[in-house]
């Protein structure tokens, strides 16, 4: 029995306790919190610091709500949106000041696995307005953002929209009780659309430091794909991409206008929609619109949450109509009783929805988002967002900008800002248009704005648009030499992309098939003219489709860098090409099956990559000349670790077609990679690798992706799925687990990779993080990327391993939140 | 900085001299500044928050670490994961009993010395995972303060605090 006061957990002084706590999980804390008060009031603030607003999806029995004649063929009616795990929260955080004052960081997304980024993203107006559409939840929400005084990052992944609408314009009221302002803030996968004008004047942005757009429209008008795809509750399902090579089903509706509103939902009965019976106290079923639907689910959802009723009042709702007024004039509460008034907030709340689903402007709200936040931003990131409205080249060619947010930033000051980001290398409608130079005057120009920005630590740009391919005035190039010079020494992080194509990047731009000259030229004036000049980039990361001579020159115009982690994304593999030109090496793979698009590969000069491999490394050349074109040159990591071995502690080459085959590598495998030895400071290495995954017949993906996911698991039994064939499933079974087992998979990248690495890397502690990376998919239109981390350490051991995990797997989206740079 | 090991007196707060070498002592960060500001004059230097016991035991593990170099950025970031991983020989020293460990805690902390402070925090908080409520109260002899009432709700808070 401890006899000292000092000498007991409990007497620890708090900053000791909080030391400790920082190592135990949240289901630790929470048990740790039921210990005793002291436990409990120092346990909580961790507990609480970041907190998720995420829905779930809901099945209903039927037989509690259908009443009116019967439909057995569909015993459950599945609620897709249901918001009680988000209502719950809000209802602690309205209820428990003490407890909402721990809430430094909170987010909200939902449910579902985040739209896939080529094929619906662009379709998606993330504006459903029958998701988290009751007046009470926009009520109760503001009671909460009252006691959540302490919130400093504000995160939306996967917005509800009238969520999102009621998070940004709440948290950024100017009025909001507060410790401390938001400082940081995402958005991404979400709209923000629709935000009233007397909404944005309330909106105070100052203290604002770091800003992410991700995944988005911040076009003026937003126009949509033909096909639409906006989350619904009830409906017809529809099959959406689900992150793991697969697909998932959902309700979805396929059109948005305004019309929407008033047409009854198409479902494959109309009869299966409810309704409250608001009399009988119970529910019944009859044909609605899309908003009798989700009316009949929420009032089934509070009506199970009483303590929302308790807190929330008739008088809340009122007050938030009122405030409202500017929109909704004709608004009034009925002075019959609170059932009634709550019954005509809710009807004037929907008006209100129809109006902010009429309103467009996300440009603007952004615009005016990034201008109040000018004194304090340091970090403002685009990515992935869609700028223009219009069909770029049609207003291209008569000369028209339609980036009122590209136009508005180029024309702010932020005299903090560290980190500024524009990368667009994805989808279409996602390209700015052809002229938005940093140091050109023509176009869209941006070179006041660097003039005003030279120390930025962090530029991410397009390649082609640094520069115009026309010749500048003397005293604009005495203009952007200046900046440029500054810019040399204090750029730490240099991110350059261009738009991916499907055929991959040519060893050089010869033609014009995917781009033009003039880019080509733009390009090059970027390696010549920016990268030969900087001297403190040590993060490089270039992205897209970006021939291989040109990412060749890029890391050699960096010669004076101290450059310790290099990204090189394609969509062919940058470190070379191991399938032969057409893929021809490797058809015999597969039965003959092979069957990724190999088509545009090219050649590899076979007798210089292996003259290479083992030769000497060569010293940068001073001056820097650049050599572009498709002659023999020293392969891509010859020439890095010529230059950059020294310090280089991470490398990532990602792009399929042409990579390392796992298990069946072609004979030039080895010479592309044989250089890495040369790397003794390395830390971790990412590296595209081709699985294959034919078996008998068919292709295996999908029976591959379920034993990882099964493997992953632990209370699942069943590894291996079988077809009952025993024979058949004999055979399959011990290939999953002769080859796509994680340990046997884990063996194979160490087989190829291990015996290239530096030994002085492999023997840190640690060793060497070596992480492949797969792509496999039911069918390759919903492949997703799977990876498996391999730690390797002396004499080729194995340390540890994990995975493999897709990009959505929880653990890893969050690390991936977590550890971004510049958020 | 010379080769030949250097002495250097400890004083503890009950009073004991505890002679040690500069290089081991000087793992304790608030030793380390308080030579710089002092100056080696030879005197030995009081050490008001720890006794003897526990002194000796903090100046083992300094000499087992003497050599250890000093944490870096990255160390910093890998650590961020929050592993409760411990050195085998760590985990054998901090073999002791609980009042001991809270006291080279207490140390660890008004000595400043990081990397002990960190083993000492990961050992409790290894005692602490995967225990219920009752465990936790047991391993550290705490008593339950909560009334039922009180409990509950609590319970239903990180219980929705939880769900997503």
């Amino acid at each position: 029995m401890a006899s000292q006061a000092s000498g007991t957990l409990l007497h620890l002084p708090e900053e000791l306790l909080s030391s400790i706590f920082q190592y135990l999980s949240r289901q630790d804390l929470c048990q740790t919190s039921l210990v005793s008060k002291r436990l409990y009031i120092h346990s909580s603030p961790r507990i609480w610091k970041s907190v998720e607003l995420v829905d779930c999806r809901t099945p209903h029995d039927r037989a509690t709500v259908y009443t009116e004649g019967d439909d057995p063929e569909n015993e459950t009616l599945i609620d897709e949106h249901d918001d009680t795990p988000i209502l719950r929260k809000l209802l602690i955080f309205a209820k428990h000041p003490h407890i909402a004052k721990h809430v430094v960081e909170l987010t909200h997304r939902c449910h579902l696995p985040s739209p896939d980024s080529f094929q619906e993203l662009p379709k998606m107006p993330f504006k459903s307005p029958t998701i988290s559409s009751d007046i009470r939840l926009a009520c109760l929400l503001k009671h909460a953002i009252r006691n959540l005084v302490n919130v400093q990052t504000l995160r939306i992944l996967y917005g509800h929209w009238l969520l999102t609408v009621e998070l940004i314009t709440g948290f950024f009221d100017r009025y909001r009780p507060r410790n401390i302002s938001i400082r940081r803030l995402w958005l991404e996968n979400c709209s923000i659309e629709g935000i009233f004008q007397h909404e944005q004047d309330q909106c105070d942005f100052d203290g604002l430091e770091v800003v992410r757009f991700r995944r988005m429209r911040l076009a003026p008008t937003p126009i949509y794909a033909t096909t639409r795809k906006v989350l619904m509750r009830g409906g017809i399902e529809q099959a959406m991409h689900d992150g793991k090579g697969g697909l998932y089903y959902t309700t979805l509706h396929d059109e948005y206008d305004i019309s929407m509103f008033n047409k009854p939902l198409e479902v494959p009965d109309r009869r299966d929609l409810l309704d409250p019976g608001l009399d009988e106290g119970g529910y019944y079923i009859r044909p609605g619109t899309i908003f009798d639907v989700s009316k009949a689910f929420d009032t089934r959802i509070y009506d199970s949450l009483p303590g929302i009723s308790e807190l929330v009042s008739s008088e809340d709702g009122y007050n938030y109509i009122a405030s409202h007024q500017e929109v909704l004039p004709e608004a009034h509460p009925s002075g019959m009783g609170a059932h009634l008034v709550w019954m005509d907030n809710a009807q004037n709340y929907r008006q209100m929805v129809r109006l902010r689903a009429a309103k467009n402007a996300p440009a603007k709200f952004a615009a005016s988002l990034l201008a109040g936040s000018m004194a304090t931003l340091t970090s403002l990131n685009l990515d992935w967002v869609f700028l223009v409205s219009h069909p770029y080249k049609k207003y291209a060619r008569q000369g028209h900008l339609f980036m009122p947010l590209l136009e508005n930033i180029s024309r702010l000051r932020f005299p903090n800002l560290r980190a500024f980001q524009l990368r667009n290398a994805v989808t279409r409608g996602v390209l700015v248009h052809d002229l938005v130079p940093l140091f050109g005057t023509l176009g869209l120009s941006f070179l006041a704005f660097m003039e005003a920005h030279r120390n930025l630590k962090c530029l991410g740009w397009p390649m082609a648009q640094f520069f115009t391919q026309y010749e500048e005035t003397l005293d604009t190039r005495n203009r952007i030499d200046q900046i440029i010079d500054s810019l040399s020494t204090s750029i730490i992080d240099l991110r350059i992309d261009a738009r991916y194509n499907d055929q991959g990047e040519p060893h050089s731009q010869v033609d014009e098939r995917i781009m033009s000259f003039a880019e080509r030229k733009r390009r090059r004036l970027f390696i010549t003219h920016f990268a030969s000049r900087m001297r403190s980039v040590a993060h490089v990361k270039i992205e897209g489709c970006i021939p291989r001579d040109e990412r060749r020159e890029t890391l050699r115009a960096l010669r004076h860098c101290p450059l310790q982690r290099i990204v090189s994304i394609g969509v062919s593999s940058p470190l070379g090409n191991t399938w032969g030109e057409n893929g021809n090496d490797i058809g015999h793979l597969e039965d003959g099956h092979f069957l990724t698009a190999s088509e545009f590969l090219e050649a590899e000069d076979i007798d210089t990559v292996v003259r290479y491999a083992s030769s000497p490394l060569q010293p940068p050349q001073e001056p820097y000349v650049p050599t572009f074109g498709p002659g023999p040159q020293p392969p891509m990591l010859h020439m890095i670790a010529s230059l950059h071995a020294a310090t280089v502690t991470e490398l990532k080459f990602c792009g399929y077609q042409g990579s390392p085959i796992l298990g069946s590598p072609t004979a030039i495998t080895d010479s592309f990679l044989y250089p890495l030895r040369h790397f003794h400071a390395l830390r971790q290495l990412v590296l595209s690798m081709w699985i294959l995954t034919f078996f008998e017949d068919d292709w295996r993906d999908r029976e591959i992706i379920d034993y990882w996911l099964n493997a992953r698991d632990s209370s699942s039994t069943a590894l291996v799925p079988l077809s009952g064939d025993e024979k058949e499933d004999g055979a399959w079974a011990a290939q999953l687990r002769s080859k796509y087992a994680p340990d046997m998979l884990a063996r194979q990248v160490r087989d190829m990779v291990a015996k290239h690495l530096s030994s002085a890397a492999k023997g840190r502690k640690g060793g060497v993080r070596v992480r492949a990376s797969f792509s496999l998919g039911s069918e390759p239109a919903t492949s997703n990327i799977f990876d498996i981390d391999v730690r390797i350490g002396i004499n080729d051991e194995i340390l540890r391993f994990k995975g493999p995990r897709e990009e959505l797997e929880p653990e890893r989206r969050k690390e991936k939140l977590e550890q971004r740079r510049w958020f | 900085m010379s080769a030949t090991s250097q002495t250097i007196i400890l004083n503890s707060s009950d009073g004991v001299d505890i002679p040690v070498d500069k290089e081991v002592a000087t793992r304790s960060v608030l030793i380390r500044n308080l030579l710089e500001d002092l100056g080696d004059t030879g005197e030995p230097i009081p050490i008001l928050n720890v006794n003897e016991a526990v002194l000796k035991k903090v100046l083992e593990w300094c000499e087992q670490h003497k050599k250890d170099p000093p944490a870096t950025n990255e160390d910093d970031s890998d650590s961020r994961k929050k592993t409760t991983d411990i050195d085998e020989w760590d985990q054998k020293f901090m073999q002791v009993d609980q009042e001991m460990l809270f006291e080279i805690i207490l140390a660890a902390n008004y000595l400043d010395i990081k990397a002990l402070l960190d083993v000492g925090c990961k050992t409790v908080a290894n005692m602490i995972k995967g225990k219920s409520p009752e465990e936790i109260r047991k391993t550290f002899n705490i008593q339950n303060d909560f009334t039922p009432d009180e409990e509950d709700q609590i319970r239903r808070e990180n219980e929705w605090a939880e769900d997503r």
